[in-house]
C-alpha cells in the first residue's frame, strides 16, 4: 500500500538501537493496555493484572515491540503518507532493525531459527536429563516437566521447523534462485520477522504465570483448566504462525510475478517447487490454526463451554489435528526440495525425473490436508478409520517420488561427499526410518498399541530432526558461500556431521523400542524396568545436543573467519550462483536472461543465460 | 556390471535380514501381548516388516553404494561420466510398485484386521462374561463390577486395582467424569485407558461412554510383566505420569474367591 | 522513450503482482469464518434462538451494505479523477462503519442473545471476529483518507483506494454472511 512513497535508505539511523526501543516500546504498550482493561473492567477488587489485562497487554506488548524495532518508521509513517527522517542502516546494524531487503530478513530468520533451536533444544536436554533415571530427578514436580514438553514443541514446531527453511532459507534464496531483484511485500516481510522473538520469548516465558501441561497441541478441556502459562502459548503460536503467514504470501506471490525472463514453470527450481507448495500449505492451514486458537483462547477466558462435557471435545481434537497433519508437511516438503536441489550440483549430473520430482511435492501437499484423522485413531470406529488409513497409506507414494529422483540420479554418478553432500544422504537415510515407521503406524491396529508411545516421537523426530534439520544444515553449508563469501572446514564439517548422525540415530532408533516395550508419552517418571534403555536414549541425545551446538560454532566461526570462498565453489547451474558473494542489495546488474534449464550437466548442458557478462556486479560489497 | 552387484548384494542382505528378522525378531516385536487384539496388532507388525525390509535394506544399501563406489575423489567440480534424466523401467517399476503394495498394505494387514477387530462389536457379539466399568478421573482409574455390585475395587494397600480372569469376554465401559468432584462431577480430560499387554488403547472422552472388549489368553500381573498395568496414555495434568493402575488377569477361581473378598470389603 | 515504456510495464506487473497477493490474502482470510461457521454447525446445528431481534439484526447488515456501495463508489470516483468526491466517500464509508459498530455494541449490550447457551457462545465469538474485521477496516480507512492528501492520487494511481474498498468489502460481505448465517440459518 506504501509503494508510493518513497524512503530514501540513509546513513542516519536510530538513536536508541532499535531493539532496545523495541523492549521499551512492548513495555509501554503492554502497561498501556494492561492499565486501560484493568480500568474497565466491571467488577471492583479485581487485581491490577489478570488473565484478560495480560492477553490484551499483550497485543499492545507486540505492536509496541514491532513499532519499537523500525516499524514506525518502515510502515507507519509511509502508510500515513509521512516520509521518515530516518532510514535503513547500511552496516552491520541493519541485521538489527526492522529491514526490507530480502537477504538481510533470511538472515534475520534464520539467526531467529538457530536462536530458538538452541532454546529449545536445551529444553529437551532438560527433558532428557529428567528421564535419564525412572524417578524424579531433575524436575521437582511433574507440571514443570510438561511445561518443558510444551514449550519444547511449540517452539520447535512454529519458529524452527517451520521457518527455518521457509522464513530463513526461502527469503534469502528464492528472490536470488528466480533472478529477482526483491520481494514484492518487503515491509510486510520486514514486520513478519520481528514476530519470531516476540513469538518464541512469549512461549518460552509461559511458565512465568504457572505451569501448563498440554504439550504443544493444547488439548481441550485440559488447556482451559491448565494454569494461566497456557495463554502465553496461545498468544506465542499467534505471534509465530502470523509471522509465517506473512513469509508465505510474500514468497508466492514473489515467485508468481517476479520470476526473471525465461524462469518457466518447468525450469523452477526445484526448492522454489517446496517453497511455493509449502506456501500454499501455509496460506490453507495456518489461518486455520489461528482462529482454533483465539477459540480456545475465548474458551479459557469467558469462559465459553465449546470444548468441554457439555460443548464437542473432539471438535477441538480436529480442528488442531486439521491443521496439524499439513503441519509436519510444511516441515519436510522443502526439505524434499533441498535434496533434489543438492544432489545433482554434487554429483555433476542431471537430475533424474525432475518433473515426478515435483509432481511428488504437488501431491504431497494436496493429500496431505486427507490424513490428519490417524493422529485420533483412538477415538474412531471403522467407517472412519478406513478411508484416514487409506489416505496415509497412500501419502508415501508422492513421498517416494522425492525418493526416486534422489536415488536416480545418484547412480553412476561422481558424487562428491562434502559435508552438505554428505548430510544430505544423511537426510535421505534417517528420512527413511520416519517414513517407514510411518507405514507401521498408519495401520490401526498397529496404531492403537504404539499411539501415544515413545515409537510416535521417535517416529516424528526422525522425520523432523532426521529429515528438516539435517537439511537444513547441509543446505546452510551448501549456501554459507554464497551467503559470506567464506569457506567452512571441510574436515570439522564432515567430522560433526557423521557426530550428529550416530548420536541421533542411536537416541531415536533405542526410543522407538522403548515405545514398543510399553513407555508412553509426556511422563516424567516411568516403571524401573524402562530405566537402562532410557538412560541410553539420554546419553546419545546429550551427544546429539554437544553435536549441534558444535555445528552451530563451527558455522558462526567459518562466517567470520573461514577462508575467502570461491565465486562458484559447488559448480551449481542455478541463478544465485551468477551474482557476487555475498550479493549486493540490488543483487544482478542485470535481470538474468534464461535461456536453459538449471538441472543439465555433461555434455548437453549449453549456457544457462544469454546476459551472463552483464548480470555479475562490477562494485564488490 | 553395476546393476548385477548391486543387485546381487541387494537380494543377499534381504534374504539374510528376512531371515533374521522371521526367526529373532518378529515373535517378540512388540515384546509381550496376551490378548486377541494384541495378536492382530503384533501380526500385522510382523507382516510389514516382512515386506518393507527388502524396500528399506534397497535404499539404504543405495546410499552406502553410493559413498562407497560413486563418491568423486576430489571436490573439484567435474562433470559426471553418465547423464541421463530418464529411465522407463525404473521409474515405471517405482511407481506401480508403491502405489501397488500400498495398495495392499491398505488391503492386508488394515482392512482385513479392522473388519476382524470391529465384529468383536458387533450387537449381535455382545454376550459378555464380564462388565467392567471404568472411571477415568484426575488422577485415578477407578473400577467397578455392576454384575457383582462392587464400586470400587482396591487392593490390599488401598490402591485401585483391576482383576480380570483369563479366557472370558471381558466387556470395559470408559467413562472421564469425577465422582468425587466437590461441585462438578462433570468436570474431566481426555484420558486414554492403555493397558500394553493389551495391545490396543482407547480414549476416553468426557461426555462420551465408549466400550472395549477383549479376551485375555493367558494369566499374568504386574509382577510377572509390567506391561500388564492399566495405563493413562493422553496427557491429562500434572497427575498423568502417576495415572496408572496395577492389574491381574487370573483363573476363574481365583477370580471368584477376589470377587468373595471385595465384596466383604464393601460389605455387599 | 523504450527505458520509460519499460519502466511503466515494470509497474503495471508491480501492479498487478500486488493486486493479487492482496486478493490472496482476503482469500485466504476467509478460512476462519468457514472455521466459525462449521463450529457453530458442529454445537449446533441450524437452531436459532427465539429471542434474536430481528429487527436490529436487519438494520446492522442494511447499514454495512450501505456502506459497501459507498466505498466501492469512491473507488469510482477516483477512477474519475475526482479526489475531493473520494475523500468525501472514504470518510462517509467510515462514518457508516461507525454506525455499524453502534449498533453491534447497542444490540450487545441488550442481551436479547442468552450467553450462556450454544447459540449465544458461537454467535458472541462471531460477531467479535467479524467486529474486529470491521475495526481493522476501520483503521485502514481513515489510514487512507489522511495519506490519500498527501500521496497524489489520481486516476492512474490509486492502488491504496482499491486496497482499501476491497478490504472493505470483505469485511463488509464478511458481516452479511454473519448475519444471514445467524439470523435465517
Amino acid at each position: 500500500m506504501a509503494q508510493n512513497v518513497v524512503t530514501t535508505p540513509s546513513a542516519r539511523v536510530h538513536v536508541m538501537p532499535p531493539m532496545l526501543r523495541g523492549f521499551l516500546w512492548a513495555g509501554i504498550g503492554f502497561l498501556v493496555l494492561n492499565s486501560i482493561t484493568a480500568a474497565i473492567r466491571p467488577d471492583v477488587g479485581h487485581p491490577f493484572v489478570t488473565e484478560v489485562s495480560i492477553t490484551i497487554g499483550w497485543i499492545g506488548a507486540v505492536i509496541g515491540w514491532l513499532l519499537g524495532v523500525g516499524a514506525y518508521e518502515g510502515v507507519v509513517l509511509p502508510l500515513f503518507g509521512v516520509t521518515p527522517r530516518v532510514g535503513e542502516a547500511t552496516d552491520w546494524r541493519r541485521y538489527w532493525a526492522f529491514a526490507t531487503d530480502h537477504k538481510v530478513v533470511g538472515i534475520q530468520y534464520m539467526t531467529s531459527s538457530a536462536c530458538s533451536f538452541i532454546l529449545a533444544g536445551g529444553i529437551a536436554m532438560a527433558m532428557r536429563a529428567e528421564l535419564a533415571t525412572p524417578g524424579m530427578t531433575f524436575f521437582s514436580f511433574s507440571d514443570q516437566y510438561l511445561s518443558a514438553v510444551g514449550s519444547h514443541g511449540t517452539i520447535m514446531m512454529f519458529s524452527v521447523a517451520t521457518v527455518a527453511l521457509v522464513g530463513g532459507l526461502g527469503n534469502y534464496m528464492v528472490p536470488l534462485m528466480i533472478g529477482a531483484r526483491s520481494t514484492i511485500f518487503p515491509r510486510l516481510s520486514g514486520l513478519g520477522q520481528w514476530l519470531i522473538p516476540a513469538g518464541v520469548l512469549t512461549v518460552a516465558l509461559s511458565p512465568l504465570l504457572g505451569y501448563w501441561t498440554t504439550g504443544w497441541r493444547g488439548y481441550e478441556p485440559l488447556g482451559s483448566q491448565d494454569a494461566s502459562g497456557i495463554i502465553f502459548y496461545y498468544l506465542g503460536v499467534a505471534a509465530l504462525t502470523m509471522s509465517s503467514i506473512i513469509v508465505s504470501l510474500n514468497l508466492v506471490t514473489t515467485i508468481v510475478f517476479n520470476r526473471a525472463p525465461g524462469v518457466t514453470w518447468a525450469r523452477l527450481p526445484l526448492f522454489v517447487w517446496g517453497i511455493t507448495t509449502v506456501s500454499i500449505l501455509n496460506l490453507i492451514w495456518l489461518p486455520e490454526i489461528q482462529m482454533t486458537f483465539i477459540l480456545e483462547l475465548l474458551d479459557r477466558l469467558v469462559p465459553l463451554n465449546l470444548f468441554n462435557a457439555s460443548g464437542q471435545v473432539l471438535a477441538q481434537l480436529e480442528l488442531f489435528w486439521l491443521f496439524g497433519h499439513p503441519e509436519v508437511y510444511i516441515v519436510v516438503v522443502p526439505a524434499f526440495a533441498l535434496w533434489n536441489e543438492i544432489i545433482p550440483v554434487m554429483a555433476q549430473k542431471s537430475l533424474f525425473a525432475r518433473s515426478w520430482a515435483v509432481i511428488g511435492l504437488i501431491f504431497v501437499m494436496m493429500l496431505s490436508g486427507l490424513v490428519w484423522a490417524h493422529h485420533m485413531f483412538t477415538n474412531m470406529r471403522n467407517s472412519e478409520m478406513f478411508p484416514f488409513s487409506f489416505f496415509t497409506e497412500m501419502i508415501s507414494i508422492p513421498t517416494g517420488f522425492a525418493f526416486m529422483a534422489a536415488l536416480g540420479t545418484l547412480w553412476k554418478s561422481r558424487y562428491r561427499l562434502t559435508t552438505p553432500g554428505l548430510l544430505i544422504l544423511m537426510s535421505i537415510f534417517n528420512f527413511l526410518h520416519g517414513g517407514i515407521t510411518g507405514v507401521f503406524l498408519a495401520d490401526p491396529p498397529i496404531n492403537l498399541q504404539v499411539h501415544d508411545t515413545m515409537f510416535v516421537v521417535a517416529h516424528f523426530h526422525y522425520t523432523i530432526i532426521g529429515g528438516m534439520v539435517f537439511s537444513w544444515i547441509a543446505a546452510t553449508y551448501y549456501w554459507l558461500p554464497k551467503m559470506t563469501g567464506r569457506m567452512y572446514s571441510e574436515f570439522w564439517g564432515k567430522f560433526l556431521s557423521i557426530w550428529i548422525f550416530l548420536a541421533f540415530n542411536t537416541a531415536f532408533s533405542t526410543m522407538f523400542l522403548a515405545g514398543l516395550m510399553g513407555m508412553n508419552r509426556w511422563v516424567p517418571t516411568y516403571p524401573p524396568y524402562l530405566g537402562p534403555i532410557n538412560w541410553v536414549i539420554t546419553i546419545a541425545a546429550w551427544t546429539l545436543g554437544v553435536g549441534f551446538v558444535l555445528h552451530g560454532v563451527h558455522i558462526v566461526w567459518a562466517w567470520r573467519k573461514g577462508p575467502k570462498a570461491p565465486e562458484n565453489p559447488w559448480n551449481g547451474h542455478t541463478l544465485e550462483w551468477l551474482t557476487s558473494s555475498p550479493p549486493p542489495a540490488h543483487n544482478f546488474d542485470a535481470i538474468p536472461e534464461v535461456i536453459d534449464g538449471f538441472y543439465t550437466y555433461g555434455e548437453k548442458a549449453g549456457p544457462i543465460v544469454a546476459n551472463l557478462k552483464e548480470i555479475r556486479p562490477h562494485v564488490e560489497h | 556390471m553395476d546393476i548385477v552387484i548391486f543387485g546381487a548384494v541387494w537380494v543377499i542382505i534381504s534374504v539374510l535380514g528376512e531371515w533374521v528378522l522371521i526367526k529373532h525378531i518378529e515373535p517378540h516385536a512388540m515384546y509381550f501381548l496376551l490378548s486377541n487384539q494384541g495378536n492382530i496388532a503384533l501380526h500385522a507388525f510382523d507382516f510389514l516388516m516382512t515386506m518393507l525390509l527388502p524396500v528399506f535394506l534397497l535404499v539404504i544399501w543405495w546410499l552406502v553404494w553410493t559413498a562407497v563406489r560413486y563418491h568423486a575423489d576430489s571436490a573439484e567440480p567435474r562433470q559426471s561420466r553418465f547423464q541421463f534424466t530418464k529411465n522407463g523401467a525404473f521409474t515405471g517399476i517405482w511407481i506401480l510398485g508403491s502405489i501397488a503394495i500400498n495398495l495392499l498394505f491398505w488391503l492386508h494387514p488394515t482392512a482385513a484386521d479392522l473388519e476382524q477387530m470391529f465384529s468383536s462389536q458387533l450387537p449381535s457379539r455382545q454376550r459378555n462374561d464380564l462388565v467392567v466399568d471404568v472411571t477415568a478421573r484426575q488422577w485415578e482409574w477407578i473400577f467397578s463390577y455392576p454384575q457383582y455390585h462392587l464400586t470400587q475395587t482396591v487392593n490390599a494397600r488401598g490402591q485401585d486395582e483391576l482383576v480380570i480372569p483369563a479366557h472370558k469376554k471381558i466387556e470395559f465401559r470408559l467413562r472421564s467424569y469425577d465422582p468425587f468432584h466437590t461441585y462438578d462431577v462433570e468436570a474431566g480430560v481426555i484420558h486414554s485407558f492403555w493397558v500394553p499387554a493389551f495391545g490396543i488403547k482407547e480414549d476416553v472422552i468426557p461426555g462420551e461412554t465408549r466400550y472395549e472388549y477383549i479376551v485375555a489368553n493367558r494369566t499374568a500381573n504386574y509382577h510377572t510383566n509390567p506391561e500388564v498395568r492399566v495405563q493413562c496414555a493422553e496427557v491429562c495434568g500434572p497427575g498423568h505420569p502417576w495415572m496408572e493402575a496395577p492389574m491381574k488377569i487370573v483363573t476363574a477361581s481365583q477370580f471368584k474367591s477376589w470377587i468373595a473378598k471385595q465384596q466383604k470389603l464393601e460389605g455387599v | 522513450m523504450e527505458q520509460q515504456a519499460s519502466t511503466t510495464m515494470d509497474q503495471e506487473r508491480h501492479l498487478a503482482a500486488l493486486r493479487w497477493g492482496f486478493r490472496l490474502f482476503l482469500g485466504i482470510e476467509i478460512i476462519p469464518f468457514i472455521v466459525l461457521f462449521t463450529l457453530r454447525y458442529e454445537l449446533d446445528a441450524w437452531y436459532v434462538a427465539p429471542t434474536v431481534n430481528q429487527w436490529l439484526g436487519a438494520a446492522t447488515a442494511a447499514v454495512m451494505l450501505i456502506s459497501i456501495f459507498w466505498v466501492v463508489s469512491a473507488l469510482g470516483a477516483i477512477r474519475q479523477n475526482d479526489l475531493i468526491k473520494t475523500q468525501h466517500r472514504l470518510k462517509s464509508t467510515v462514518g457508516l462503519g461507525l454506525a455499524y459498530m453502534a449498533l453491534v455494541i447497542y444490540e450487545w449490550s441488550q442481551r436479547s442473545i442468552p450467553v450462556g447457551t450454544r447459540y449465544g457462545e458461537n454467535y458472541y465469538t462471531t460477531l467479535g471476529v467479524s467486529a474486529f474485521y470491521t475495526l481493522a477496516g476501520l483503521f485502514v480507512l481513515v489510514a487512507v483518507a489522511v495519506r490519500s492528501g498527501r500521496a497524489r492520487l489520481n486516476a492512474q494511481n490509486y492502488w491504496d483506494i482499491q486496497a482499501v474498498t476491497w478490504y472493505w468489502v470483505f469485511q463488509g460481505l464478511a458481516a452479511i454472511a454473519f448475519y444471514i448465517y445467524f439470523y435465517w440459518i
